[in-house]
């Protein structure tokens, strides 16, 4: 696989090279997947929601301008794209969650956070995944895509703040709220 | 709400522990095939919708909307005031005298029938409006003189004889 260089990839997509679009996708896929997973909580849908990413990317990759990073620029793409969708979705929300990875051996210690005041003593750790995502679907768009991008992904204040077109303080306060908003959902499973 | 800083950090290592969270082997591997093999087929036509988000920007567009209603209003405003001043009263007497409808008594700029020669622009209120009183005739007054004579000294009551 050729070294990685975003301007010259995006560059050489433009002017339709596949090959460059395949390392722009192989670059960046774990990462918008991984977003829409944790947005939708359903792995057909997160398969299909990033695909649909990519392919308007490319079919649009004519109207970046270079303003922001390529990836900032397929995050906005990615995160527009999935809020139209839980937002026309008129079904209930079912989830399809996907298993943990094998090679992250720490189910004991994420049982471990779990009250053993909870309802139920014998909580699974895969039980434990499901109330936390049905616990983020409770969220709103805006507070589970904060959640999502800065407590699951990681990203800065600022990078969340050009994705999601506000300003850094905007979005430490969506994540306070929504903190609190998961806290009081999941307070039977966290109390001390 | 209270924030209990151990039910926040609980709640900060479950969050991460979904990153944990992956699609089944193999997934990823195949996924670039698939973005690529649906970037061949034809794009679907876009919707008015898509096609308008596409090419109008949302703010130029509200501006816009929002000078046309200024625009229609003001004309609308405008109108309005041209209306109340046309359908102004005029005032007593200077109602524009209707032309008459018998072809036989038209004859321009005079009054119908009569001959007068009838001046639109310089029309004037009858002078009874102008000077209330004019024409009434003024007849002397019939004065007793002794009726103005000095009475304040009594308190008697004169009558006029």
């Amino acid at each position: 696989m050729p070294e990685w260089n975003e301007q010259e990839f995006v560059s050489r997509a433009r002017k339709g090279d596949m090959e460059a679009c395949d390392a722009i996708v192989r670059q960046y896929q774990e990462r918008i997947y991984a977003t829409v997973y944790h947005m939708t909580s359903n792995h057909e849908d997160a398969a299909d929601l990033a695909q649909e990413t990519f392919i308007k990317a490319f079919r649009k990759i004519d109207k970046f301008k270079g303003d922001s990073s390529f990836f900032t620029w397929l995050y906005r793409i990615a995160v527009n794209n999935t809020i139209n969708f839980i937002r026309s979705k008129r079904r209930r929300v079912i989830l399809s969650i996907n298993q943990m990875d094998e090679e992250w051996d720490r189910g004991e210690e994420l049982l471990g956070l779990v009250s053993k005041d909870t309802p139920r003593q014998n909580v699974d750790r895969h039980e434990l995944q499901g109330i936390l995502n049905a616990a983020m679907q409770k969220l709103s768009s805006n507070h589970r895509l904060v959640v999502t991008l800065h407590d699951v992904q990681g990203l800065p204040h600022e990078q969340i703040g050009e994705i999601m077109d506000c300003n850094t303080n905007t979005v430490r306060t969506r994540l306070h709220y929504a903190r609190k908003q998961l806290q009081a959902h999941l307070s039977d499973y966290l109390k001390s | 709400m209270d924030t209990d800083p151990k039910e926040f950090d609980k709640l900060q290592k479950l969050l991460a522990s979904k990153e944990k969270e992956k699609p089944e082997k193999g997934f990823f591997d195949q996924f670039s095939d698939q973005v690529l093999t649906r970037l061949e087929e034809p794009a679907p036509k876009p919707t008015l919708w898509e096609r308008l988000n596409d090419q109008v920007d949302p703010l130029r567009a509200a501006a816009t909307i929002f000078a046309a209603v200024i625009g229609v209003g003001v004309l609308f405003a405008l109108g309005e005031g041209s209306n109340m001043a046309e359908t102004e009263p005029e005032p007593l007497g200077q109602v524009e005298e209707k032309p008459a409808t018998d072809p036989l008594r038209q004859r321009q700029n005079t009054l119908s029938g009569s001959g007068l020669p009838l001046n639109k622009s310089e029309a004037t209120p009858p002078r009874i409006l102008m000077n209330p009183g004019t024409g009434a005739a003024s007849l002397p007054a019939k004065v007793d003189s002794s009726f103005y004579q000095n009475k304040f000294a009594s308190n008697t009551v004169h009558t006029p004889k």
